[in-house]
């Protein structure tokens, strides 16, 4: 009787002892919760920047969509002056618009990439803890489902923003076709 | 001491019984998953490749004309217009077709991989303690089947490219069709 529970203790100390000595400790536990809430954080703060790219984007009147290079050239030669005007503004105006959506994607990849390791971490945690109890990898996947939502909202606005930068790529090349006639026509610039 | 060694076999098999409950793939089966998405990923990438070389050797009305220029073109070269709307329609028809499947295919294997991501994931968990050697190989199949993932996000960034592409060319066709009608802008 003494021998077994002997043999009973060790096993509850054992996986007790696995279990803080492993990877299901509280303290990494608390660790998956934080990474989670500060990627939750992080990707509200994202999507409050990626809805008004997505608005001013709207706004925007893009040349290349609503005139051929044709068209546009004949404006050009007809009117160097005025055309030279509308461009200037108009190219500022779309760099600074291009560089802003830059950043933003730059950020918004870092917090999928945080996103991706929080959810990860979730994963590896259920997958370590169910042994001591199996209601552990329950409580780690749905945690990594809570994560995985966000996330997959924020790869959908990464590709929404992707396009969208495509887009204002396309007037670029447009404009610098536009620059190449006015420097042709030797219109001046101030 | 009858009832006490009952007791530690029942708790020695619930644990184990417990710790295999909820992992239906094996560790080899998991190994056999990973090796097919690569080949599929490798074989969807080389599907997307002659996809995007179809699209780049299309000739787009929305990317010759403006809807503005529709209405001239009728009016000076009604045959021309005729055979460029023909033309342009079928071929829009099989782009959408073909963008289509592979956005189908696209789904498909991003839903397997993040299936795939998980389970290497719970595996790493699984063997963190009993097998450090083996967690880190899972956790190393994690990263491929990540990185095979991430493969095919970027196709869906393409696919999602060309679905735009063939938006503006079915606006140009609308166009196109009211010049033909008559009803162009002016």
């Amino acid at each position: 009787m003494g021998l077994l529970g002997c043999l009973v203790l060790i096993w509850g100390l054992g996986s007790a002892g696995m279990a803080l000595a492993g990877y299901c400790s509280q303290e990494r536990w608390d660790h998956a919760s934080d990474a989670q809430r500060a990627f939750t954080a992080d990707w509200k703060g994202e999507k409050a920047d990626c809805d008004a790219h997505k608005a001013l984007f709207r706004k925007t009147k893009f040349t290349h969509q609503n005139l051929s290079f044709r068209e546009l050239e004949a404006f050009v030669r007809h009117s160097p002056e005025e055309s030279r005007d509308i461009f200037m503004d108009h190219a500022f105006r779309l760099e600074d618009q291009a560089v802003a959506l830059r950043d933003t994607m730059a950020s918004l990849e870092t917090v999928i990439d945080a996103g991706r390791a929080a959810a990860g971490e979730w994963y590896v945690l259920a997958g370590a803890c169910h042994q001591r109890n199996p209601g552990n990898l329950e409580r780690g996947k749905n945690n990594a489902a809570k994560v995985e939502r966000h996330l997959t909202d924020a790869r959908e606005a990464f590709i929404d923003m992707k396009l969208m930068y495509e887009v204002y790529c396309r007037e670029r090349d447009l404009l610098q076709r536009w620059e190449k006639v006015l420097i042709e026509l030797k219109v001046e610039f101030p | 001491m009858r009832f006490i060694s009952v007791l530690f076999c029942v708790l020695w098999l619930s644990s184990t019984a417990l710790a295999a409950q909820s992992f239906p793939e094996s560790w080899s089966e998991t190994q056999i998953r990973l090796d097919a998405f690569s080949q599929d990923i490798a074989a969807f990438d080389g599907e997307c490749g002659k996809v995007q070389k179809r699209f780049d050797t299309t000739g787009f009305l929305f990317t010759e004309f403006s809807v503005y220029e529709f209405k001239s073109l009728v009016k000076y070269k009604r045959d021309v217009a005729e055979a460029s709307y023909d033309k342009a329609n079928s071929s829009l028809a099989e782009l959408e077709l073909r963008q289509l499947e592979i956005r189908e295919q696209c789904f498909k294997l991003l839903g397997r991989g993040r299936t795939l991501v998980t389970d290497f994931l719970l595996l790493a968990g699984y063997y963190d303690t009993e097998n450090p050697e083996r967690s880190q190989l899972a956790r190393q199949g994690a990263s491929r089947a990540k990185e095979l993932l991430i493969k095919a996000w970027e196709r869906l960034i393409m696919i999602k490219f060309l679905e735009n592409v063939c938006q503006r060319e079915q606006e140009a066709l609308d166009w196109l069709e009211k010049a033909l009608a008559g009803n162009s802008p002016s």
